[in-house]
């Protein structure tokens, strides 16, 4: 029997609350509010947060990207065993981390959906020959709602380990060198902000949907590689990856400060 | 039958009145300035998943005048809730910083059929209706899913009935590269500041404002 696939946070939070003051709770119909809702279903819940230190957390969002080297901008281009020492060097140390911390790792994310073409195709043994051939020594899978489950024996060439969901795909994001993902936004965006060489794989069964628009886009703006299943083993062998160009993060204050001004906030 | 023609004429009148009114309501979103009396007091609707996401990232930087913050979920969200409770906690505030979370039926679940939708969606309303007319907001903001539509048919018609005007902001996903989203197909014509980001779109949709990518 499948086990029941727990929601992805995609955003991990880390909190941490140095007071051990919990913040009150009141329901609408509760005396201290002294009102009562409207019909059953709008129930109201009042939170008081506690004027309280809190330390900062550290909130992994899509818009922290690392830079890599852009060819053509006068440095050379380094080739991805370099990219990866560098981004290794700058990332808080792995000391101390587990014995696998140090392969070349691919990570594979098909997010809530499932996608079992994509698991077949990159556990294949001629995609799994063309990652060994570019040094990836690790591949990880998050399946999804899929119904291939690979073992950990199922490519003898690579190290495989393979689970449905987990609450934040965060770690295995900072641990790829490179990540493979269906065409949904979250993935994408998750991956461009991690700062990771993406490749994005189409599944050309599901009815066009505005997902694709993104990665389209994203393609071609050359922040990602674009492929379908059956082109994989093909783009694996000929792609170049630091032809990519990292995404630079979205401006949320241009929203605060044009809505400030247009509703005349102090 | 005099009777018939009667309640007829009245009918189309309160109608020709109605949307006389809900043209003068949206003409005067440019002209009116919450903030000059004080603080703004906020209708945030988090859709799931990805679009809290998204909501919570405009959140992150707007001022302190922006206060009280009335977050609605839909009642089958649960992550939406936890990340936002997070998201608050994680705002380093010295003053007390008061927020709310309310449930409302969600109007539409993903792939349902249009003609459970329109049900659903006006059950949603029964919900809506009595929940922005107790808050009031300043102004409602919301980025694409469907339980933002009876939440700013309430506030319109909070506007139309003379009662408030609540500002409609409406902010396009980063996902709508080249067409909109239903919910913003709908709500382009009433909203008063509809955010696009990617240009393909400003130039599909001149009323809306590019600022480039802001989430």
């Amino acid at each position: 029997s499948q086990p029941r696939p727990t929601p992805i946070v995609l955003f991990s939070c880390k909190l941490f609350i140095e007071s051990a003051a919990s913040p009150q709770r009141c329901s609408a119909t509760s005396p201290c509010t002294g009102s009562s809702s409207g019909p059953a279903g709008g129930a109201v819940t009042r939170f008081r947060v506690p004027a309280t230190r809190f330390r900062v957390p550290t909130v992994t969002s899509f818009a922290e990207a690392s830079v890599w080297s852009v060819p053509g901008s006068g440095e050379e281009a380094e080739d991805e065993a370099s990219v990866r020492d560098r981004r290794r060097r700058t990332t808080p140390g792995e000391s101390g981390g587990p014995p696998w911390a140090d392969m070349k790792t691919v990570f594979v994310t098909v997010g809530t959906t499932s996608f079992d073409e994509l698991i077949e195709s990159v556990t294949s043994c001629e995609a799994a020959q063309e990652l060994k051939a570019r040094g990836y020594q690790r591949l990880v899978l998050q399946v999804g709602r899929g119904s291939l489950l690979p073992a950990a024996d199922a490519c003898p060439q690579l190290r495989l380990e393979a689970f449905r969901f987990k609450d934040s795909i965060a770690e295995d994001m900072r641990q790829a060198d490179l990540v493979i993902s269906h065409a949904g936004a979250g993935s994408c965006l998750e991956a461009l902000g991690a700062g990771k060489p993406l490749l994005v794989v189409v599944n050309d069964r599901l009815m066009d949907n505005h997902q694709l628009d993104l990665a389209r886009q994203l393609h071609q703006d050359h922040h990602l590689l674009y492929c379908t299943c059956s082109t994989l083993t093909d783009t694996l062998r000929s792609m170049d990856l630091s032809a990519l160009q990292p995404l630079p993060p979205g401006q949320p204050k241009n929203f605060a400060s044009f809505l400030d001004k247009a509703l005349g906030v102090k | 039958m005099d009777v018939l023609v009667g309640a007829g004429v009245a009918f189309l009148s309160i109608c020709l009145l109605f949307i006389v009114r809900l043209w003068a309501v949206v003409k005067s979103g440019p002209n009116y300035k919450p903030g000059r009396k004080g603080p703004v007091a906020v209708l945030v609707v988090a859709g799931s998943g990805g679009h809290t996401t998204e909501i919570l990232r405009l959140m992150e930087c707007l001022s302190a005048a922006y206060t009280p913050v009335h977050y609605v979920v839909a009642d089958t969200d649960r992550m939406s809730e936890e990340k936002i409770c997070a998201f608050e906690k994680s705002k380093q505030s010295n003053a007390e910083s008061q927020f709310t979370i309310c449930r409302i039926p969600r109007s539409r679940e993903v792939h349902q059929s249009w003609s459970s939708s329109v049900l659903s969606t006006l059950k949603a309303l029964r919900y809506s209706l009595p929940l922005v007319f107790r808050l009031r907001p300043d102004m409602v903001l919301c980025n694409g899913p469907g339980t933002c539509v009876p939440l700013c048919v309430a506030a319109l018609l909070l506007g139309i009935l003379g009662m408030k005007k609540v500002l409609i902001v409406y902010v396009e996903s980063i996902c709508r590269v080249q067409t909109l989203s239903l919910t913003g197909k709908i709500l382009y014509l009433v909203s008063d500041y509809f955010f696009v980001q990617w240009s393909s779109l400003r130039d599909k949709y001149p009323k809306s404002i590019f600022l480039g990518r802001i989430v």
